[in-house]
C-alpha cells in the first residue's frame, strides 16, 4: 500500500506520520496518507508564502492565470472517470453522483479562469484634482479547509477563485477524504507545468493539528473553510486570539423544504426526496425539514414513504445504486444517535431508522429515514444531522410556514413549492436564507452565489462573490496638482 | 404671456417671430412663444460649448450639490409648473403634480449616481502595466423633448447628461414649451450656459440643432417618424443619437386574475393622460374563460371616467393635445369599425363638452391584427380587447408588433408570468402593476421603439463615452517594435502559457521575452 506524502513546492515530501484511509462501503483500509505535524504544516505555509512574496506567480497576468485554470479544467475532464471512481471509493457516494461532481468541478475551474480577466476595480470620482483608483489585488496566502462530502468540488469552489485572484494556498482536504486532492496534485505536477512551485500545496492531516496551525499562522492571510458550525466557531476564536486574518465560512444548515397544496404533488414528492437524500443527506443545503400544508399532509407522507422505499442502497460503484454508505463509522454512529434520540423524544419514525444489514452489513449504511409528528422543540428538528434523515411538520397557512421556516439558527437554503406567483415572492422575500429555490431544490450553478445567513456562515462562494473573498481592494490616489498645500 | 429664451444663464428676448400655444381644454391661445432665429440657436450652442469646458471639470460632489438644488427648486415651483403643464398639455393637475415630483427625484438620483461612478480598473495583459477606464461626457447634448410628459422626459435626459458632465441645449415640443421655459428658474442654480432652452415650431430648428458641429450628441423622445429623421441626420454626421420612440404595449389578462382589479388596471393603463403615454397599454389579450366578464367590467370602468378640464380636481381624464391627434385616433377607430370591430363605448367627443380636444374612453371588441388599431401606435384613450385561448397565443400576439417598449400581464400563475416575461419582447415587463417607473431601473425598448435606455446606471452611460487609459510604468523598448528581423528572432512569440494538454516543461520566460506582440496589443 502506497504511503502518500505532502505536496509542497510542486514536489512530494515524505510524511513522518500516517493515517489509514477506509472505504466506507466495505470498511476496508485501502490507502495510507500523511498526517501532518505542526512542523510539516509550517513548511507548507512557508512554501506558499515564498511563492506569493517572491515567486513568479504574482507577475502572472490575469490572462495567464486564466489559462492555468483552463488547463486544470482540462486535466479534470481528461481524468474525470478516474477521479470519480476515487471519490466514490473514498466518500461512498454513488458513482453517478461522483461523475456529475467531476463535470461541475471542471466547469468551476473554467468559470474562474474566464473571470480572472474580468476582475474590475473602479475609478472613483473624488472631489479633488486627482485620479482615484480602486485596484483589486490578491489577498495573499490562503488556508483552504475542505469538507468530506464533496471533496473535489468543494476544493474547486475555493482553489479556483483563489488562483484566479492570484493567491497562493495550502489546501487541507478533510482527513477522511484526501484522495482526490492528492491525485489532483499528481496530475497538476505532470500536466500543468505553468503552475509555479508553492502556489498550490496539499497537506493532509487532522483539523486539530494542521488545521489549527493554518488558522493561527501569522504567515497566512486568509482562511476559507467549509464544514460544521462548531468548527467554524472555533476557527473564529482561534483567529481572534492569535493573528487576525480574513475569513470566510460556509457552515451548516437545517434547510426547510416548504410545500403548499397548489404545487404539483408528484413534482413535490420528487423534490422532497431529492432535496434531502442526494449524497446520503451529507449536503450542507439538505432540505432536512419538510414543511407540508395540512390539507396535503397525510397523502404526502404516504407517497413520500412509498417512494423513499424505492431508493436503492448499495455498492456505490454500481450505476444503479442511488444511495451509498455514510462517510465514516463515527459519522454513522452520530446519525444513528440523532435517530434514537428523536424516537425517545416522541417523533414518529415511519420508515428507515437503521442500518440495512444483509450484504451491506460491512459498510456504514443508514436507510432513508422519515420522521413525522416532529415539533420544533425536538433536536431532530433543530440540529444538523448530515445524513439521510428527514422530518415532516405540518403547517396551516403561509404565516405558519414562514414562522417554521425561519425558526432555526441556520440560514443556508430553503425551497418553496407553489404555482402562485404572489405566494412565491412573499415567501422568497421573507425567508432568511442565502439561497431560496422555487419549485425545485438543490440546483447549484457556479455563476450564482452560494452561502448562508445567520449561523450558516460568513461570505459567499461561487459567482463574482466567490472571487471577492480572495481579493483585497487598494485605493490609489494620484494628486494632479503640484501646488504646495500650504497648511502650516 | 410673452416668454423669452433661456441662453447663457439669462432670459433673452427673441428677434424671431412667435407661434401660439393653445390650452387644449379650451382651444384658446394662452401664450405666444418665440420661434428662435438661427443666430439665437448659434448663441445657445456657443454658450453650452463654453460652459462645457468648465462644467465637465466640476467635481462630482459639487455637481451633486447643484443637481440636488435643481431638485429642490423643482419642488419649490411644483404647483406653478404643474399648473402650466395642465394649461398647455391638458393632463389632470394631480398627474402633473406627480410628474414634477418624479422629475425632482430623477435629479436627486443622478446627483448621487454621478458621484459614484467614473470607470473601472482593469487587469492588464502584461505586467508593469496599469489599465483603467474613465467615463467622460460627450460635450454639448441637444435634447428634443415631447409634449406628453414635458418635464419628466426632459429630466430623464437632463439629469444624467448633466451628472455626466455634459451641457445642454433643450428644445421642447412647440405644443408644450411653457413649463420647460419655466424650468429655467430651477436650472438657474447651475453655472451660466450649462443649460440653454430655445423654442421653435416645426422640424427646422431641431434639424439646425442636430447639424451644428458643436452639438456632440442628440437625445430625443418622440414619434418613430421623427426618430428616423433624427437618426438619419445624426448618422450622416456620425453623431450619437439617443432615441426613445413609440410603443404599442400589450396587456395580457389570464384566467386566474382578479377580474375587477385587472379591469381597473386596464382602463387606467389605457386612458392615463388620455392614452398619450409611450407605455400606454394599447392592445389587450384576454383569456377566453374570463373574456365576457372582463369586457363588461372594462366598459363599466371606462364609462365611469370623468372627462373634463384638468384643473378640475374631479377630472380623471383631460383633453388630448390637439385636434390633429383626436382626428388621428378617431380615424383608427373608424377604420377598425369598418373592418368589423364592434364599438362598445366611446368613439366620439363627449356630448357635454363643446370645446376642447376631448375624446371619450373607447372600448372595441372583435378586433384582430389586420387592423391598424392593433398594429400602429394609437396614442389615445382606446382599449381594443381580443380574446385568446391561453398563454401561448397571448405571447404570440404580444410579439406581433414592430414595437417593443413595455408589456403587461395580470395573473397569479408563476409559470405563465415567467413564461411571458421570458418570451415577450419588451424593455419593461410589468407583472400585476402597470406603467410604474423606478429611477434606478432602466426604461426603453428595442425594435422601432428605439436604441437606448434612460434611467438607472444605463441611463447615465447613455451620456458618457469610455476612455481606456493604458500605462506602462517601465520605459523600455518593446521587443515587437522595428526592426522586425530582431522580433523574428524571438524564439517563442507568445507568453508561454500552459495549453490544455501541453507537456512542455518550460518555465516562465524572462520578462523581456514575454513582452512580445499579442493580438490587440496595438
Amino acid at each position: 500500500m502506497k504511503n502518500w506524502g505532502f505536496y509542497i513546492n510542486n514536489d512530494w515530501v515524505k510524511a513522518s506520520n500516517h493515517r489509514d484511509v477506509i472505504n466506507p462501503a466495505t470498511g476496508q483500509v485501502y490507502a495510507r496518507v500523511g498526517e501532518a505535524t505542526k512542523n510539516e504544516t509550517e513548511q507548507a505555509i512557508a512554501a506558499a508564502r515564498k511563492a506569493f512574496d517572491e515567486g513568479p506567480w504574482r507577475e502572472y497576468t490575469a490572462q495567464r492565470r486564466g489559462r492555468v485554470l483552463f488547463a486544470i479544467a482540462e486535466v479534470i475532464r481528461k481524468h474525470a472517470d478516474e477521479l470519480a471512481k476515487l471519490e466514490t471509493e473514498n466518500v461512498g457516494k454513488p458513482i453517478v453522483e461522483s461523475e456529475y461532481d467531476m463535470a461541475d468541478t471542471a466547469t468551476c475551474y473554467e468559470y474562474y479562469g474566464g473571470l480572472a480577466t474580468k476582475i474590475l476595480g473602479e475609478v472613483n470620482p473624488v472631489p479633488d484634482n486627482a485620479i482615484s483608483l480602486t485596484m483589486k489585488e490578491p489577498v495573499g496566502v490562503c488556508g483552504l479547509i475542505i469538507p468530506w462530502n464533496y471533496p473535489a468540488l468543494m476544493m474547486a469552489w475555493k482553489v479556483a477563485p483563489a488562483l484566479a485572484a492570484g493567491c497562493t494556498m495550502i489546501l487541507k482536504p478533510a482527513e477522511q477524504t484526501p484522495m482526490s486532492a492528492l491525485r489532483l496534485a499528481e496530475l497538476l505536477k505532470e500536466e500543468v507545468p505553468d503552475l509555479p512551485p508553492g502556489v498550490i500545496n496539499v497537506l493532509t492531516g487532522a483539523g486539530e493539528i494542521s488545521g489549527a496551525t493554518l488558522v493561527a499562522s501569522p504567515q497566512v492571510d486568509k482562511i476559507a473553510f467549509t464544514g460544521g458550525t462548531e468548527t467554524g466557531r472555533n476557527i473564529l476564536k482561534t483567529i481572534g486570539s492569535t493573528h487576525i486574518k480574513k475569513v470566510s465560512l460556509e457552515l451548516g444548515g437545517k434547510s426547510p423544504n416548504i410545500f403548499f397544496v397548489d404545487a404539483d404533488l408528484q413534482a413535490s414528492i420528487d423534490g422532497a426526496l431529492f432535496g434531502v437524500f442526494i449524497n446520503q443527506g451529507e449536503v450542507c443545503s439538505a432540505g432536512s425539514r419538510l414543511l407540508v400544508q395540512k390539507k396535503w399532509h397525510d397523502e404526502f407522507i404516504d407517497r413520500l414513504i412509498e417512494q423513499s422505499k424505492k431508493i436503492k442502497l448499495g455498492d456505490p460503484t454500481l450505476r444503479e445504486t442511488k444511495m451509498g454508505p455514510l462517510v465514516t463509522k463515527e459519522h454513522r454512529e452520530r446519525v444513528q444517535g440523532f435517530i434514537d434520540a428523536a424516537v425517545k423524544q416522541g417523533a414518529n419514525l415511519v420508515t428507515g431508522g437503521k442500518a440495512p444489514g444483509g450484504d451491506l452489513k460491512d459498510g456504514w449504511f443508514v436507510e432513508p429515514t422519515i420522521f413525522t409528528g416532529v415539533t420544533p422543540e425536538m433536536n431532530i428538528y433543530r440540529d444538523e444531522v448530515f445524513g439521510p434523515v428527514v422530518t415532516v411538520t405540518p403547517f396551516e397557512d403561509e404565516a405558519e410556514a414562514l414562522k417554521l421556516a425561519n425558526g432555526t439558527a441556520f440560514g443556508l437554503a430553503a425551497a418553496v413549492w407553489t404555482r402562485d406567483i404572489f405566494k412565491a415572492f412573499r415567501m422568497v422575500k421573507q425567508i432568511r436564507a442565502g439561497i431560496v429555490w422555487v419549485n425545485t431544490m438543490q440546483p447549484c450553478f457556479v455563476e450564482a452565489p452560494w452561502g448562508g445567513y445567520k449561523q450558516s456562515g460568513i461570505g459567499r462562494e461561487l459567482g463574482r462573490y466567490g472571487i471577492e473573498e480572495f481579493l483585497e481592494s487598494k485605493q490609489v490616489h494620484i494628486n494632479l496638482s503640484e501646488a504646495p498645500i500650504g497648511w502650516y | 404671456m410673452k416668454p423669452k429664451l433661456w441662453i447663457n444663464g439669462r432670459w433673452q428676448s427673441s428677434k424671431g417671430k412667435t407661434f401660439p400655444v393653445n390650452n387644449p381644454a379650451t382651444e384658446k391661445v394662452i401664450a405666444h412663444v418665440p420661434s428662435s432665429t438661427h443666430a439665437e440657436l448659434l448663441a445657445a450652442v456657443a454658450s453650452a460649448r463654453a460652459a462645457f469646458n468648465s462644467w465637465r471639470w466640476v467635481p462630482g460632489l459639487e455637481k451633486a450639490v447643484l443637481l440636488h438644488e435643481v431638485a429642490r427648486k423643482l419642488r419649490e415651483y411644483q404647483k406653478t409648473l404643474a399648473h402650466l403643464m395642465t394649461l398647455e398639455g391638458g393632463k389632470p393637475f394631480c398627474e402633473n403634480r406627480d410628474e414634477v415630483e418624479w422629475s425632482a427625484s430623477c435629479f436627486d438620483y443622478y446627483a448621487e449616481l454621478g458621484r459614484h461612478s467614473r470607470g473601472s480598473s482593469i487587469p492588464p495583459v502584461f505586467e508593469h502595466q496599469v489599465n483603467f477606464t474613465i467615463k467622460e461626457p460627450f460635450g454639448v447634448v441637444g435634447c428634443i423633448t415631447p409634449w406628453n410628459y414635458p418635464l419628466l422626459l426632459l429630466a430623464w435626459k437632463a439629469a444624467p447628461a448633466l451628472a455626466a458632465g455634459n451641457t445642454l441645449v433643450i428644445k421642447p415640443s412647440s405644443q408644450t414649451p411653457l413649463a420647460t421655459l419655466e424650468l429655467a428658474k430651477s436650472f438657474s442654480v447651475l453655472p451660466s450656459g450649462v443649460v440653454n432652452i430655445i423654442t421653435g415650431e416645426g422640424a427646422e430648428l431641431g434639424e439646425l440643432l442636430i447639424q451644428h458641429p458643436d452639438v456632440d450628441m442628440v437625445a430625443l423622445t418622440g414619434s418613430v417618424q421623427t426618430g428616423i429623421k433624427v437618426g438619419e441626420s445624426c448618422a450622416r454626421l456620425c453623431k450619437p443619437a439617443h432615441l426613445e420612440l413609440g410603443g404599442k404595449d400589450p396587456f395580457i389578462v389570464c384566467s386566474d386574475a382578479d377580474i375587477d382589479v385587472a379591469a381597473q388596471a386596464a382602463v387606467w393603463a389605457g386612458c392615463l393622460n388620455a392614452g398619450q403615454v409611450c407605455t400606454s397599454a394599447e392592445r389587450f389579450y384576454i383569456f377566453e374563460e374570463i373574456y365576457d366578464a372582463f369586457v363588461k367590467k372594462v366598459v363599466h370602468y371606462a364609462q365611469a371616467i370623468r372627462i373634463g378640464d384638468g384643473m378640475d380636481p374631479t377630472t380623471d381624464m383631460g383633453p388630448m393635445i390637439s385636434a390633429a391627434q383626436v382626428d388621428k385616433v378617431d380615424a383608427q377607430v373608424r377604420a377598425a369599425i369598418k373592418q368589423g370591430a364592434e364599438l362598445l363605448t366611446g368613439g366620439k367627443r363627449p356630448p357635454h363638452l363643446s370645446r376642447g380636444f376631448y375624446y371619450e374612453p373607447t372600448v372595441l371588441v372583435n378586433v384582430d391584427h389586420s387592423m391598424a388599431i392593433m398594429k400602429e401606435e394609437t396614442f389615445g384613450p382606446v382599449l381594443p380587447l381580443m380574446k385568446v385561448s391561453g398563454i401561448a397565443e397571448a405571447i404570440k400576439l404580444a410579439n406581433d408588433s414592430i414595437y417593443a417598449l413595455g408589456a403587461n400581464i395580470y395573473t397569479k400563475n408563476l409559470e405563465w408570468s415567467m413564461l411571458a416575461m421570458d418570451h415577450v419582447r419588451a424593455g419593461t415587463f410589468w407583472i400585476n402593476d402597470p406603467l410604474t417607473d423606478n429611477d434606478a431601473a432602466p426604461f426603453g425598448g428595442c425594435r422601432c421603439t428605439g436604441n437606448s435606455r434612460e434611467l438607472g446606471e444605463e441611463g447615465l452611460d447613455g451620456f458618457r463615452h469610455t476612455k481606456h487609459v493604458h500605462l506602462d510604468y517601465i520605459m523600455e523598448r518593446k521587443s515587437y517594435w522595428y526592426p522586425y528581423w530582431q522580433y523574428n528572432q524571438v524564439k517563442e512569440p507568445t507568453a508561454k502559457a500552459s495549453g490544455g494538454s501541453s507537456k512542455s516543461k518550460s518555465r516562465p520566460l524572462s520578462k523581456k521575452k514575454r513582452n512580445v506582440r499579442k493580438k490587440g496589443t496595438l
